[in-house]
């Protein structure tokens, strides 16, 4: 039998400024000697070519890209980390750019980066470096024993993955094919039915003919007026069948 | 002849509740059973034509209980008691050969049902293309339907009802009276015609307006880069100096006391809304540079981003419009309350959708997000937050469109996605 060690978390650089370059690399070396993280840098490089270059030699399982916007090549930083994130999906990326280059919402939900650093604040520079090393490091080694229920929800060619424990009910829209997913703290629409959504999750019940309800999620239930009430105060109806039923699944 | 009484009645309810697009259960509806009905039913032993007044009456009270709006249910009343009396009287005419109740009450439900369904669907269309989906009448109308009621009244009781319903009054008066209805539905077309056209031309003027703007902007925006060069010239002419005579010295103090400071000056100076020159769509332009741009001046952080140059999006603009508007105007009404608050805006796409993202940071308060959207809540009194219920409306009317509503960290966030490809069908 063979041991099964988990790969180092690996770090790229791309900066198309050597002299940044070279600044950011020592700080990432520094800190990884330093702490004895388990990653290692494995490419710094002012060619976005070479990033991509290496992932379609190499697998790629962990890795943090430290990516610059402004790249002076063909492509920039963002376009960069769109393509990369083709190769390897799980990878953490964080942009170094400066304020006038700065595009946060691009960051966040487009290309769901992890963060980002402004490099016009050049003292904060190592602090920020550090602390994203540490960001990234913590994610990796969370999700190895993370055993949060998921629930993933295709919308268009994304998928979007919502914790359960976070879902109180769906609703069908009064369009066909949609449904609206009520979280915690929100809502959005997709494209389902709450008929299909029913079996997705051992929690969920189909309360009424246009609900679906998470059953953990549930403060209290009314028998008479057959309402239930939701741990965020909101409140829905249930048919008279699925009240019973609904009555002893919560009393268990 | 009470089942035929019965029967016009709930035909009149379908009716009524067509033309209002409500099918919901109303506390009114108890009117209909415990007093309209009793009420119609002593009339009608006592005099036919106290019956037709009375139902008239009752049916008019019943829809302003509904809507509460005296005008509008004039309204409402004239075109569902044509539309009722042109059946029954088809009917009738259809069915007096055969001179049994049964055949005439099928007719008559045929009929109506056919009337419901065309008028359904005209005034689907008819919502659909106007701007409000709040029936608006003007008195000139509400006399109009007062008067058509009035005279569809007289004719029924003197020419029919006295003369104990000889056939051809019955058949002359059905032909006035689609003349009269006719009448009615061109006039109401008009109107509405009238209507769009002054709202089209009326976003046109705005838009215009805002494009003006725009190159306003653009063109002071670009004397300060003429400036900002020449500037930047006179910088590198004076450093060219302090290296030509070796002054390290000199150029350290320089850099700090002069070129430090012009460049976090720049960094403040962000103009924030240059990607808007990437929206491709002029009225969705002009509605985020007005409402930006105005946020920007009442003193609010905004920033704008739009990487990709987007000129198809896939939906009514008009419908994108109304709803980004409303999503901006409750952004800027909440930040505006705020001392350091931001909004920030971007519109991304890829192969598959469009997103629009617009997030505001928010003031500290524990209203969930399902509290905000229920129809007139907002956090500064009555009748203030309808918008949110408004955007939903015109989400739901969009089979393309998805939105999204989060609130979390303080920030809230609205997302409307437009799915690609089916969305024309509409």
């Amino acid at each position: 039998m063979k041991w099964v060690i988990a790969e180092l978390i690996k770090i790229f650089v791309c900066e198309d400024d050597p002299k940044q370059l070279e600044q950011i690399v020592s700080y990432v070396k520094n800190y990884l000697l330093i702490e004895n993280l388990d990653m290692e840098l494995v490419l710094a490089t002012e060619d976005p070519h070479e990033v991509l270059k290496y992932l379609e030699k190499n697998k790629v399982d962990r890795a943090l890209y430290l990516l610059d916007i402004n790249l002076n090549a063909d492509i920039n930083g963002i376009e960069l980390a769109d393509k990369l994130k083709e190769r390897d999906f799980n990878g953490k990326f964080v942009f170094v750019t400066s304020h006038s280059e700065m595009v946060f919402l691009t960051f966040k939900y487009k290309l769901e980066a992890l963060d980002y650093i402004l490099k016009d604040d050049s003292k904060g520079l190592q602090k920020r470096v550090i602390e994203v090393i540490n960001a990234c490091n913590d994610l990796f080694n969370r999700s190895g024993v993370d055993n949060e229920v998921y629930y993933q929800v295709k919308t268009g060619n994304h998928v979007r993955s919502i914790r359960v424990r976070d879902i109180l009910f769906f609703e069908s829209s009064v369009v066909p094919h949609k449904v609206i997913v009520h979280l915690l703290d929100g809502q959005f629409e997709f494209y389902s039915t709450v008929k299909e959504l029913e079996f997705e999750n051992d929690a969920f019940f189909r309360c009424h003919k246009s609900y679906v309800v998470n059953v953990n999620n549930i403060k209290s239930i009314d028998r008479h007026t057959r309402e239930i009430t939701m741990v965020n105060g909101e409140k829905i109806i249930s048919s008279v069948l699925a009240c019973r039923k609904l009555v002893k699944m919560v009393q268990e | 002849m009470v089942s035929i009484l019965i029967c016009q009645s709930i035909c009149f309810l379908v009716d009524i509740r067509v033309i209002l697009n409500d099918f919901k259960y109303k506390k009114a509806d108890w009117f209909i059973l415990f007093v309209l009905f009793p009420a119609l039913l002593l009339l009608y032993q006592y005099a036919q034509s106290l019956a037709i007044v009375g139902y008239q009456v009752m049916f008019l009270l019943y829809i302003l209980l509904i809507t509460r709006d005296i005008k509008v249910s004039i309204v409402i009343e004239a075109i569902s008691f044509t539309l009722n009396t042109i059946a029954d009287h088809f009917a009738d005419i259809l069915t007096r050969n055969f001179n049994s109740n049964t055949f005439y009450i099928l007719f008559f439900i045929l009929i109506n049902c056919l009337f419901v369904l065309v008028m359904y669907f005209l005034l689907k269309r008819m919502r659909s293309i106007g701007p409000s989906k709040k029936l608006l009448v003007s008195n000139l109308e509400t006399i109009v339907s007062l008067i058509s009621i009035t005279i569809i009244t007289l004719m029924i009781i003197m020419t029919e009802i006295i003369k104990d319903n000889p056939f051809d009054n019955v058949v002359y008066n059905v032909i006035i009276m689609f003349l009269i209805a006719i009448m009615l539905l061109a006039a109401s077309y008009y109107k509405m015609m009238r209507l769009k056209r002054t709202f089209i031309i009326r976003s046109k003027d705005q838009r215009i307006k805002n494009d003006n703007r725009y190159i306003y902007e653009m063109e002071k925006h670009y004397a300060e880069l003429r400036k900002f060069r020449h500037d930047y010239q006179n910088i590198l002419l004076s450093m060219d100096e302090y290296i030509e005579t070796d002054d390290f010295e000199g150029l350290k103090k320089y850099y700090n006391t002069s070129i430090k400071p012009i460049s976090s000056q720049l960094n403040h100076q962000k103009y924030g809304l240059e990607d808007l020159s990437r929206v491709g769509n002029k009225e969705l332009k002009s509605i985020l540079f007005n409402k930006l741009y105005s946020a920007q001046m009442s003193g609010i952080e905004v920033s704008f981003e739009c990487k990709k140059l987007i000129t198809d999006f896939y939906v009514d603009s008009l419908d994108l419009v109304i709803a980004l508007g409303i999503i901006l105007d409750n952004a800027i009404e909440e930040t505006k309350q705020q001392t350091d608050g931001f909004i920030q805006a971007g519109i991304f796409s890829d192969d598959s959708e469009i997103t629009i993202i617009v997030q505001n940071s928010i003031r500290d308060n524990e209203v969930p997000v399902w509290k905000m959207r229920v129809k007139g809540f907002s956090t500064k009194g009555n009748n203030r937050g309808v918008g949110l219920s408004n955007l939903s409306e015109i989400i739901d009317r969009n089979h393309a469109l998805t939105l999204e509503t989060m609130k979390k960290n303080r920030i809230f966030l609205q997302k409307i996605t437009i799915e690609m490809g089916d969305s024309r069908i509409d």
